[in-house]
Parts: C-alpha cells; structure tokens; sequence
C-alpha cells in the first residue's frame, strides 16, 4: 500500500502545463500593469508603472500580454470544443453540476462539525470549478471590455456611445474582482487547503501520487482502479 | 505513469517523488517572499504633489492694454462666461492673468505649461467657494482626471513634466479663450460642435464617439443610471463574493485548527 501510495500518475498533460504558465504569466502582467493604471494617482501605482518605464510603456505592455491572453483563451476554447466532439466517453469533470452545489454545502456542514465526513469528489473538486469558471466568465468579461477600450474610435461605429465609459467601469472593476478572487481563492486551493500545504505542485510536474488523487479526488481514484483492474483482467475499455 | 487521457493504457512502473518537489517549494517561496518585498517598496512610495496649480503672478497690465496687444484672444475672452463674469466684476473669474503669466514671455507654448493646463482651470473649477457661488458643479475637475485623458495628464504632470502628450486637457476641447457654459450653442463642446472637437485628435470617429463621455467621467445617479447600476453591482458583488470565500477559508482554518487541538488524525 505505501509503495502503491507513492506511485505517481499523470494528472495534467504537457499542454495543459504550458497553458497554466501562459496564463499564469499574462494574467499576472495583465494585473501588474492594469490595476496601477486604475489607481494611478497613488504612490505604489506611480512606484509600479516607473518600473516599465511608465504610464505609456505599461499600456503596451497590458496591450501584449492581452494578446497573450486572448490567444491562449481561444486555443483553450477550440480544445475543449474538440475534445468534447471526438474523445469518448466525453472529458465533462469539469462542467458543473447539481453534485457540486450539493458537495459545497455538504463541505460547509463538514467543516462546521455537522457533519462527521467530508463529501468525496471526482477529479475536480467544487473548489476547482469554482475556481475554473470565474476565470473563463472574468476571460471573458476582460477581453470584451478590454477590446472595446483598446479600440474606442471602431467599437462607436456599431455600438453606442455609452458603452465606452460602461466597459471602462467594467473592466476596472472586474479587474479588482479577479485579483482579490485570484489572491483568496487560488491561493487557497493551490497553496493552503488540506494536503496541498505548501504548495499543489501537479500542475507544474503534470504528476501526483496515487494517494494525494485517494485522499482529494477518491471518485476519481476509484474509477481509475476498477478501469485498471478491467484492463489487467483483459477486460474491454469500458 | 498511468496516463489519464488514455485511460486504456497501462499504469507505469512506480516513480517515486524525488528532491524536485523540495525545489518547487522553494520557488513558491521565493516568489511570495518577492511579492511581500515588492508591495511593501510600493506602500512606501512618496505621494504626489498638490493636485491644483498655483495661480500665476498678478500683473500691473488693465483689460484695455491686454485688447491692444492680443485683440483676438481678447475678443474671444471678452464674450466668454469668464470674460463676461470678469468685465462685470467678478473678481472670481479669470482676467488675462488668471491662466498664464504674460502670453510676451512664451510661457504658452512650452510643454510644462500643457500639462498644467487642467490644474490651472482646476484651481477655480475644484475650488468648493468659487463653484458653489457661481452654481457649478464642484466635481469638474476631478471627474476629468478620472477619464483616460485626464488620468494620463495627471500622470505625466507628476513624473516628467516635459513629456510631450497628447491627450486632450481641458483647453482642447473648451477652447481657451471663447469658453461657454456646454448649453451655449457657441460652446465648443454644445452637443452639436463636441464630435468636431473629438475628431481633431480621433481621426475617423462617429457621433456615437463624442456620446462616450470622455471629458468628464461621472456615475452619480443623475448622470447616467446605466453606470450607476453598474458600479453599484460591483461595489456590492466584490466584497460578497470575497467575504464569502474569506468565510469558507476561516471555517477551513478553524477547523483545522480544532482537530489539531483535539489530536484527531483526520487528514
Ligand atoms: C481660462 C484660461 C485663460 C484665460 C482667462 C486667458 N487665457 Fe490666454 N491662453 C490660455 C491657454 C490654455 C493658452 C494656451 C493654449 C492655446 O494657445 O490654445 C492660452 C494662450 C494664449 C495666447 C497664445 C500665445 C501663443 O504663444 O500663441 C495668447 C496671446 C493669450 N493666451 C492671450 C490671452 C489674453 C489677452 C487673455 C485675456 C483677454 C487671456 N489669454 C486669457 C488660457 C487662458
Ligand atoms: C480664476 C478662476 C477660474 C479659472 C482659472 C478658470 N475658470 Fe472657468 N469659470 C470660473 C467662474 C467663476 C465661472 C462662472 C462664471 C459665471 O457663470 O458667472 C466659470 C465658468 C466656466 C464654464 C461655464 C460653466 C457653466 O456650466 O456655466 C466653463 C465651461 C469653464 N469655466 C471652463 C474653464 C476652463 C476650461 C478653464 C481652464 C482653461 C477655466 N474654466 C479656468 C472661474 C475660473
Ligand atoms: C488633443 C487631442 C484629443 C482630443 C481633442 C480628444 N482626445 Fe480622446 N484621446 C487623445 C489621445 C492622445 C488618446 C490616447 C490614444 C491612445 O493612446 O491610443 C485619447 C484616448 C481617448 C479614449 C480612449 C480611452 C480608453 O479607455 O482607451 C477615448 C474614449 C477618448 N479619447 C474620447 C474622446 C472624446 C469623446 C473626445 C471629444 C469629446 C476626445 N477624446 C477628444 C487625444 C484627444
Ligand atoms: C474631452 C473633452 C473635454 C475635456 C478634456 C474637458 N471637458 Fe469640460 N466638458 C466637456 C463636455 C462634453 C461637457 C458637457 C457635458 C458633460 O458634463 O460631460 C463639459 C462640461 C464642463 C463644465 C460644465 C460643468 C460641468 O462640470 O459639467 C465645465 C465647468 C468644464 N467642462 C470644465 C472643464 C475643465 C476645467 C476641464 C479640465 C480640467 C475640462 N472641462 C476638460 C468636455 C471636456
Ligand atoms: C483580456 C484582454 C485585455 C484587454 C484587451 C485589456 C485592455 C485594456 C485597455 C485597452 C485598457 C485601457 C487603458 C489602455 O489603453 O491601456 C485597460 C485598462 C485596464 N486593464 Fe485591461 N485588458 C485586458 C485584460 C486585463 C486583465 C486580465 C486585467 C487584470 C485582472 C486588466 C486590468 C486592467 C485595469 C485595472 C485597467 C485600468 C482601468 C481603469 O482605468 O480604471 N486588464 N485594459
């Protein structure tokens, strides 16, 4: 059992790192150069945006890593897309459903010592997908708004004037959003939750040990079990 | 490696964890110890300087040698709300010194004196005394500097005062001298003229464009409910979702806490 326990499984696939570095790169440039731009009448703002050398280098700056960022949300789109349409039986961890509400309340009462055990999750936990689907709706907010502020002069052709200083509250605001929720949340269940302490390094390394995916992810673990045993067996893919 | 993404495959022969995960740590370490270090260089950083310009020197020179010398600008300023306020006594309006020293000196042309530009009109226009006596709004001034213009401006006044910008201040879109209240059709930025005093710097814009409110930025109820709704959503949204995460970490530490305290072996 303890050797099996330290076995190591893939959990995350190569492309799946780099684009967690792609976005943990623009997104945190994105941060740097944005949020001292919104405040940019304090000291730490001025302190910030001199280190690219100012007001206008830190705007080409966001616009890049912007682009950046874009890119990578598309890649990520057309794979999701497509992995949804051709691999079988279909990648869903990640979609939410009626089970995570139930699993978060259920974690809630565990915590609160209402209930004796705590609610066991498949590959993604609620706290994932929380986590997961603030980034698309905040990708998706950012870059709308952001791409409307980036071309002001175009977007008033087809759109009216209004949404202009709208995008910029907005992308302002929602900005703050995703830094608070990125500092609270992320750095909650990648570097502070139960078993992670100090650090979930499986997004990095792409591995994790069979007894981390026990503990976290059991639903997860024991599908892998049964499928492997089938396959030992000889038994069909499914 | 057991590969999930072909779950049909194999397990692969054991690997064990090696120093590697010890590295990361110290990564992950060395990464907040440097975001520690670098916000607080940034809380230290100096404030900015006083956000109003002085008022320029007074000068010994009347109304009447100011129209010999300038007849143009004079005219302009003459029919405009300062010059009417002014010729007829209002000592709060500015006279041809209220902006600039003596135009003679070239002080106009240089590059600082743009940038000062909105601090100039700023010293009367955020002056609580001169804008409730006269019935402006007292938020002139400031809902500029929150616009990308006026935060722009404001930026280069503070750190490099001869950068060369181009961004509007309030002269390029109210004129400098043939100023109106914006409800007077001779006003520059009236609803009928503002596009024209957009399209001098935005090539290319429609009218939707000068509707977007770039020279004052205001979400008070009685400007645009639309972005009052707006800002008023996030101002509320914001610390209810981060409370309720802050809530959810809490009762993770509290607990963690107690079954540590009670020897419980539950992780
Ligand atoms: C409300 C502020 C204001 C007042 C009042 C004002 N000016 Fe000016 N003046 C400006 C600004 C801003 C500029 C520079 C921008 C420009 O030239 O359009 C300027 C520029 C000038 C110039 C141009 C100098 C050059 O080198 O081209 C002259 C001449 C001038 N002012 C004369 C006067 C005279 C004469 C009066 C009084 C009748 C007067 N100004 C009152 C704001 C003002
Ligand atoms: C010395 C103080 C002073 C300075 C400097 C000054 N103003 Fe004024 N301004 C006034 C006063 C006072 C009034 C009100 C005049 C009245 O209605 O009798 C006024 C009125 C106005 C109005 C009309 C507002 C309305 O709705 O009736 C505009 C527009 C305006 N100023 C723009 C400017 C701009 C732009 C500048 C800088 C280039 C500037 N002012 C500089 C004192 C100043
Ligand atoms: C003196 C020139 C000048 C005038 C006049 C001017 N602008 Fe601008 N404006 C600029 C410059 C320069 C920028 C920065 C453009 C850039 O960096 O691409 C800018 C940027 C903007 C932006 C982009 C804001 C963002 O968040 O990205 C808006 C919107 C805008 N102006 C609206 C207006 C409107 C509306 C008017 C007319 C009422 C106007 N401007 C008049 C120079 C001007
Ligand atoms: C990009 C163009 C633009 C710039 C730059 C600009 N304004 Fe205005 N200003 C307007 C327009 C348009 C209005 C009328 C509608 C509104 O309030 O937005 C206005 C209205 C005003 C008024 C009437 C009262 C009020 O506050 O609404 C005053 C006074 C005024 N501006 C002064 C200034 C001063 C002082 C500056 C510089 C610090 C400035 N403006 C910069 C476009 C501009
Ligand atoms: C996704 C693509 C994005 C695009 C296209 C974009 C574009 C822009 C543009 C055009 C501006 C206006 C100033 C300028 O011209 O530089 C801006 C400002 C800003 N951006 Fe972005 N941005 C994006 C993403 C982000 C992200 C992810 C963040 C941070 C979480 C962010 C934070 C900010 C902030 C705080 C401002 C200042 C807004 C203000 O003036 O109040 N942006 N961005």
């Amino acid at each position: 059992m303890s050797k099996q326990g330290n076995t190591v499984v893939l959990r995350f696939a190569a492309s799946q790192r780099i684009e967690h570095i792609l976005l943990m790169v623009s997104f945190s440039m994105l941060c740097l150069t944005g949020l001292p731009q919104r405040y940019s009448s304090a000291g730490w703002a001025h302190a910030i945006l001199g280190v690219f050398g100012g007001l206008q280098q830190a705007r080409t700056v966001h616009h890049f890593f912007a682009v950046v960022l874009i890119a990578e949300a598309l890649y990520h789109a057309v794979v999701v897309v497509c992995e949804l349409i051709l691999v079988r039986p279909r990648p869903t961890a990640m979609l939410p459903g009626v089970r995570d509400a139930r699993d978060g309340l259920a974690s809630v009462a565990f915590l609160l010592g209402l209930r004796t055990e705590k609610p066991r999750y498949d590959r993604y936990d609620f706290r994932q997908k929380v986590e997961y689907w603030s980034v698309i709706w905040g990708t998706v907010v950012m870059s709308i708004t952001g791409l409307i502020l980036l071309f002001p002069v175009y977007a008033t052709r087809f759109l009216p004037g209004v949404l202009l200083p709208a995008s910029k509250i907005v992308h302002s605001y929602e900005a703050v959003l995703a830094f608070l929720a990125i500092v609270t949340w992320h750095l909650y269940i990648a570097h502070f939750a139960e078993g992670v302490l100090p650090f979930d390094s499986s997004i990095f390394t792409g591995k994790t040990t069979l007894e981390r995916m026990k503990e976290q992810h059991p639903l997860e673990y024991e599908q892998l079990v049964a499928k492997s045993t089938a396959t030992e067996a000889g038994g069909a893919d499914r | 490696m057991a590969n999930l993404h072909h779950p049909g495959k194999r397990w692969a022969p054991v690997m064990h964890l090696s120093k590697e995960g010890n590295d990361l740590k110290r990564v992950a370490c060395l990464c907040v110890c440097s975001l520690v270090l670098l916000i607080a260089l940034a809380a230290c950083a100096p404030p900015l300087p006083a956000a109003v310009a002085s008022a320029p020197p007074t000068s010994a020179v009347t109304a009447e040698q100011w129209a010999e010398r300038y007849p143009m600008e004079y005219a302009q300023w003459a029919a405009s709300v300062h010059g009417v306020a002014y010729l007829a006594g209002d000592m709060a309006a500015p006279g041809c010194t209220g902006c600039h020293g003596d135009p003679a000196g070239g002080e106009t042309r240089t590059v600082p004196f743009r940038l000062n530009i909105p601090a100039k009109c700023g010293r009367c226009h955020a002056d609580q005394q001169v804008t409730a006596k006269h019935g402006l709004p007292n938020d002139t001034y400031e809902s500029y500097l929150k616009t990308f213009h006026g935060a722009t401006v404001a930026y280069y006044r503070a750190t490099d005062p001869a950068a060369e910008r181009y961004e509007a201040v309030c002269s390029d879109c109210h004129a400098a001298h043939a100023i109106h209240a914006p409800s007077d059709a001779r006003s520059s930025v009236a609803p009928a003229n503002l596009l024209r005093a957009c399209v001098k710097c935005h090539q290319g814009a429609g009218p939707a464009f000068a509707t977007t409110a770039d020279g004052h930025f205001r979400t008070d109820r009685m400007a645009s409910p639309l972005l009052y709704v707006l800002e008023l959503v996030y101002r509320i949204g914001i610390p209810l979702i981060i409370g309720a995460m802050l809530l959810y970490i809490l009762l993770d530490i509290l607990h963690r806490v107690r079954s540590r305290a009670g020897g419980g072996n539950q992780s």
